[in-house]
């Protein structure tokens, strides 16, 4: 069956109990033991090693290429280049991206050409050897100069690119990926503003990021007969099975994806990259190739967090209500827009400044723009992490302008008939009262977050009256899926959860699956388990020959509304000697309906804060004239555990969400107010306030100090 | 990477004899862990390596009758960090190797690749200088002795000749009333590369200052010993103010730092002053061990 | 007596690995972690950052916590290399520290998982009740960009038995 609107299925009091108990993971076992095998750990017999070479510079035209010195080193088995691949273009959702670059190269890091060797040294030896002469192009690096009359077009046969499906929506300028505004007329908003007290301004900025998962992306490709079979790190296998078909014309139900373990995704493994260099070097040598990038090529070669430019503008009354709002969000889009999943090329999180309020008049107009750098992508509340940064701080200046608490106007222009918006606002507020003396302050952010939407389904199967199986294609990176799967399948047919077992297959025998991503995936799977399985419950009375399965698609429509509000509030301590910000405590508190499974839900919660913590403070992939300055994690540094100040979670369980048993989305919850959550804070310890992520000691110093001088 | 030869020595003796043969085309190996980095990123090229693990006599942690310490240069900082000799006779050098990485490198990296690989952020080195300790340095030529403030030439360059094997490193015995303390700053995460670091030593009698010794890491191409800061040290009283803070604003002009992800350079020359002060202040109020 | 100018190491590198005695016809500058994984087969030892950063690749040589990374295979001949693998008992059964992951959901992707079950079981091989503190200090080295740490530490502190008080995560009072 399919449903659009699921009905919600009505479940005995005691059924429900058991999310309680806290849970063990089905898959836990495997992962400490080591027995759990990403992708970097399969090795199909005969398997070669793929290497890539990529661009030492940022536009330039290719004017030859020399591979003979690459082929006649022993162990190679495969070079490939543009001009053997052919033109062929993948991309998420715009396929702008060539497997190999043919005569242009746009960014530093994208592939030129490809090796398959009998070991990983030679492959890489190999890759070295290729000699490749350039000549430079002009290039641009700035969103706002991209857009500038007479700057270098990165893709003046746009008009050309086929997307995943259907036709692309025109773009005005050739430099624009995709532009959308959304709210009342300009008219209407000049309106609202004309009636303000007061019209306040700011500009933020926030760095690319990157996902920084432990796992790398990789891939292996082989064919059996004209099957292609992949394992890969993609966190949506139906996704990746689709974007393959549709750049190498390889028919779709010939690909077979068997993604099973992710090492880690914040929205990087989406994308992917060098599965299709995989496939052609798997066709041409008639042997199952892997790739797997180094750090190196993971932080120059993929797609990180969109740096942005957020122009925000709010009317206000003396009292705080807020009567209009404006943003115009710039995200740097980087070479490539194949790295977005969704038909606006845009980042949707671009609009929500100002989500968490009731604003009578908004309008935000929110564009992605092609430069030459590495493509911007998704990474954990895409758009929404730098909205969030940015109006949450804006809320705090127009407090300070206006003389009123943060707190207080946060109340004033909460949403009516929203009481648990106003609740997590006074819980976060509660937890950390405002401490005296310079150098100390604490510091809030609220926030909604909408679910994700998207399609997928399982299969419940009872195997006897008291053993089950639930079937998903849905991949693992780490959320809990498997575990919140058979949990739910346990309740539903009111058994004990050692009774089910839930399985992952490929995506030749799964239903399809949207993917793991947006928050999306108990909403949407955990939906459709629970009504096969209390469908299949209400058939186990008369069954009498087994299996019985009854399989079940849930479609959440896009734009269903599905909110929860979240706060973070922490405190922190300042030294104004060095610049240093301490955080000394914090509390997140989550309105997250329903709990399912109350470890992983914390899990989530808390590691969320450390990430948000990394993207406040240290993290940002530095990038001067396209090349990408860290060269590995040493330094691109991420969070260490000593970093993790005291963290206590809230979780506000209302039963009110349109997950099943009433679970609301936390993926993202956890990461997204900490930035500004900071900001505020610092800037009520000393002063000084910052518009610009990391909020780096440096940054905090010169605010207080001016410029340090040079020697 | 190169798979460069591998070859495991077992005396001094030996080891010179392969170098002597290999020449330009080996390199040593203690720890590795530069090495291997830098033999993966293709940086180091090496078509043989001479693994120092076996050779005994460069090993070793050992109490000098003087009342000092010779440290092995195949020695791991992880050992030195927590050797109760250490502890006892050079707590400050304890105190900065355990701000070097992390616990696994530091199972790893020993004191002579330490020395030898020269970056100038790495913290064991101004430490060292802090308490004049010496290199002993072995080559075909005999043995040499030089002070391991006198070591570094440049970014990743040593007075270390390529036929020449660092062998020990000697840290003499500290003077009456010595007391040495390390502050690495590290804004960002507890692991990380010093944004800038400071060791001090300080020898007091009768409440004057009788000598200091001020080094720093990532104040410029190598560490630095600051001697402005420490003369105008000498005489005071140890922890008071106004010397104190004369002496970091010496420290500040006598560094040249880079900018880079860690901070500006003029950031750093600020930051080292503020970490002079405090480490002083620290060391000031601190009884000599 | 040893030659003056001894040959580089070509024959077969003997080393135990998980208590089992192995002979690796390999070249001795590969790094120890390419030769677990693709040749013993042992995956467990993860590669992520590949230069020493993330602790991916922990394992314990002769009981030391050391990145295998960095580690030339040639380096650990005639020493005891333990992974993972050679961590639960012989019939299988969980190690104090896997147990206490799993229990305390000390993972969530569980790439870095069998890299902290390694530093952890190296940590309480050194220090058998640390404090909270001192687990994240110990264990700096073993990135996790999954849990926050929070669940790790808890995990530790439970296969140490002790108390998570001091812990940085707390509930709500
Ligand atoms: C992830 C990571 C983080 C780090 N963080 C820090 C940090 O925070 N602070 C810090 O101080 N350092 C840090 N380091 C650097 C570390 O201290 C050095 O890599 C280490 O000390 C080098 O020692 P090794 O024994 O491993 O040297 P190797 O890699 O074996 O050798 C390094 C160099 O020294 C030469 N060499 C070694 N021994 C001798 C000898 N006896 N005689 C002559 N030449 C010799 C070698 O030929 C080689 O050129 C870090 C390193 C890594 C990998
Ligand atoms: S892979 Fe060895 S430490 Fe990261
Ligand atoms: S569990 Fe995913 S990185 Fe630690």
């Amino acid at each position: 069956m399919t449903l659009d609107q699921t009905p919600m299925p009505a479940h005995a009091a005691e059924d429900v109990a058991m999310f309680a108990r806290p849970e063990v993971r089905h898959e836990g076992a495997l992962k400490v033991t080591g027995a759990a095998r990403y992708t970097g750990d399969h090795h199909p017999a005969g398997m070669l090693y793929a290497a890539c070479l990529g661009s030492p510079v940022a536009h330039a035209r290719i004017t030859s290429i020399d591979t003979s010195a690459a082929e006649e080193l022993p162990g190679v088995v495969a070079v490939l280049t543009g001009h053997d691949v052919g033109h062929v273009l993948f991309g998420r959702h715009l396929r702008d991206m060539p497997v190999l670059a043919r005569d242009r190269v746009l960014f530093i890091g994208q592939r030129v050409a490809a090796v398959a060797a009998e070991t990983r040294e030679a492959a890489e030896e190999a890759v070295r050897l290729i000699e490749v002469d350039y000549d430079d192009l002009p290039a641009v690096f700035d969103p706002r100069e991209a857009l500038t009359d007479g700057a270098a077009v990165l893709h003046p046969d746009a008009a050309s690119y086929g997307t995943i499906k259907g036709a692309r929506t025109p773009v005005g300028h050739p430099n624009v990926q995709g532009e959308l505004v959304h709210g009342c007329s300009e008219a209407e908003l000049e309106e609202a503003f004309a009636a303000a007290d007061l019209v306040v301004e700011h500009t933020f900025r926030t760095p690319r990021q990157h996902q920084g998962f432990i796992e790398p992306h990789g891939a292996i490709v082989w064919f059996e007969g004209e099957i292609c079979h992949v394992v890969s790190t993609n966190k949506a296998p139906f996704g990746l099975r689709q974007q393959l078909a549709a750049a190498t014309g390889h028919p779709e139900d010939r690909i077979v994806v068997h993604n099973r373990f992710i090492g880690g995704d914040f929205g990087g493994k989406g994308f992917s990259v060098d599965e299709f260099v995989c496939f052609y070097l798997a066709r041409k040598t008639g042997r199952p190739v892997r790739s797997v990038m180094s750090y190196v090529e993971e932080l120059s070669a993929t797609a990180p967090r969109h740096a942005a430019e957020l122009v925000l503008r709010t009317g206000v009354r003396r009292d705080g209500t807020f009567v209009a709002h404006s943003a115009d969000v710039v995200f740097d889009g980087g070479a490539f827009a194949g790295a977005k999943a969704n038909a606006d090329l845009i980042l949707h999180g671009g609009f929500d400044t100002m989500s968490a309020y009731d604003v009578p008049a908004m309008r935000h107009r929110v564009r992605t723009i092609y430069t030459n750098a590495l493509p911007g992508g998704h990474m954990r509340a895409p758009g929404e992490v730098q909205a969030v940064f940015a109006g949450e701080s804006h809320v705090d200046l127009i407090a300070g302008e206006l003389g009123l608490d943060p707190v207080d106007l946060r109340r004033r222009n909460l949403p009516p008939r929203c009481p648990l918006a106003a609740e997590v606002l006074d819980r976060a507020a509660a937890v950390l009262p405002r401490p005296a003396g310079r150098g100390r302050g604490t510091g809030l952010a609220l926030y909604r977050r909408q679910g994700g939407t998207g399609k997928g389904g399982v299969v419940v199967r009872a195997l006897g009256p008291d053993r089950f199986e639930v079937v998903t294609g849905s991949a693992d990176q780490g959320s809990g899926t498997v575990t919140m799967i058979a949990r739910v399948a346990a309740a539903a047919l009111g058994v004990a959860e050692d009774r089910i077992e839930v399985v992952q297959r490929s995506t030749a025998d799964a239903l399809y699956d949207a993917g793991a991503g947006a928050s999306r995936v108990t909403r949407v799977l955990g939906d459709a388990t629970n009504v096969a399985a209390t469908e299949l419950r209400g058939r186990l009375a008369t069954a009498t020959e087994f299996p019985v399965e009854v399989a079940c698609v849930v479609e959440a429509p896009r734009g269903e509304d599905n909110p929860a509000f979240g706060a973070c509030a922490v405190e922190v301590t300042v030294d104004e000697l060095t610049g240093e910000i301490r955080v000394e405590r914090a509390v997140l508190v989550a309105d997250s309906g329903t709990v399912i499974n109350p470890i992983a839900h914390r899990g989530q919660l808390e590691g969320g804060f450390a990430f948000g913590l990394g993207a406040a403070l240290m993290e940002e992939l530095l990038v001067e004239e396209g090349q990408v300055l860290a060269g590995s994690l040493g330094d691109y540094k991420l969070p260490t555990a000593p970093d993790m100040p005291p963290l206590e979670i809230v979780t506000i369980a209302s039963g009110q969400g349109l997950g099943p048993f009433g679970a609301k989305p936390v993926g993202e919850f956890g990461n997204l107010g900490v930035p500004p959550a900071i900001a505020n804070a610092v800037e009520r310890a000393i002063g000084v306030r910052l518009m610009v992520l990391p909020l780096t000691a440096e940054a905090v110093w010169t605010a207080l100090h001016g410029s340090p001088s040079e020697h | 990477m190169l798979l460069f030869d591998y070859h495991r020595p077992t005396t001094v003796a030996e080891t010179a004899a392969l170098m002597a043969e290999l020449g330009e085309d080996a390199e040593l190996l203690a720890g590795g862990t530069s090495l291997m980095n830098l033999a993966r990123l293709g940086l180091a090229e090496p078509a043989h390596v001479i693994a120092l693990a076996d050779v005994g006599e460069l090993g070793g942690l050992d109490a000098t009758p003087d009342g000092g310490l010779q440290l092995g240069a195949t020695t791991t900082i992880r050992h030195v960090e927590t050797s109760p000799l250490v502890r006892g006779r050079a707590p400050g050098l304890a105190e900065a190797c355990g701000h070097v990485a992390t616990v696994r490198i530091r199972n790893q990296a020993t004191v002579g690749g330490s020395l030898v690989h020269a970056d100038p952020n790495q913290d064991l080195p101004p430490m060292l200088m802090v308490h004049d300790a010496l290199a002993r340095i072995t080559g075909p030529n005999g043995d040499r002795s030089v002070p391991v403030a006198e070591l570094f030439l440049g970014f990743f360059e040593t007075v270390v000749q390529p036929e020449e094997i660092l062998h020990s490193i000697v840290v003499p015995p500290p003077a009456r009333g010595f007391r040495a303390g390390y502050l690495k700053f590290l804004p960002r995460t507890k692991d990380d590369y010093s944004t800038v670091a400071v060791a001090v030593g300080l020898t007091a009698e009768e409440g004057r200052v009788t000598a200091a010794r001020i080094a720093v890491a990532g104040g410029g191409s190598t560490p630095l010993r600051c001697t402005a800061a420490e003369r105008a040290l000498v005489g005071t009283i140890p922890g008071e103010a106004t010397a104190l803070a004369e002496a970091a604003a010496l420290v500040r002009e006598a560094l040249d730092p880079i900018s880079d992800a860690r901070g500006s350079s003029g950031y750093k020359r600020e930051m080292a002053r503020v970490c002079t002060t405090r480490l002083l202040r620290r060391l000031g109020t601190e009884d000599a061990g | 007596m040893a030659s003056a100018t001894p040959r580089p190491v070509r024959d077969a590198i003997q080393v135990t690995v998980n208590g089992q005695a192995r002979s690796l016809r390999t070249p001795p500058a590969r790094p120890l972690l390419d030769v677990l994984r693709d040749d013993l087969e042992l995956t467990g030892t993860k590669e992520g950052c590949s230069v020493g950063v993330c602790g991916a690749c922990s394992i314990l040589v002769d009981g030391r916590l050391m990145s295998a990374c960095l580690v030339p295979v040639g380096m650990v001949a005639g020493r005891e290399v333990t992974t993972v693998e050679g961590l639960a008992g012989p019939d299988g059964e969980l190690s104090r520290v896997q147990r206490a992951f799993l229990e305390c959901s000390g993972f969530q992707c569980g790439i870095c998982t069998p890299g902290q079950v390694v530093a952890a079981t190296a940590l309480l091989a050194e220090n058998p009740s640390p404090t909270a503190d001192e687990v994240r200090e110990y264990m700096t080295g073993n990135l996790c960009r999954c849990t926050g740490y929070y669940s790790i530490v808890r995990a530790v502190l439970s296969a140490a038995g002790t108390s998570a008080t001091g812990d940085a995560a707390k509930e709500p009072a």
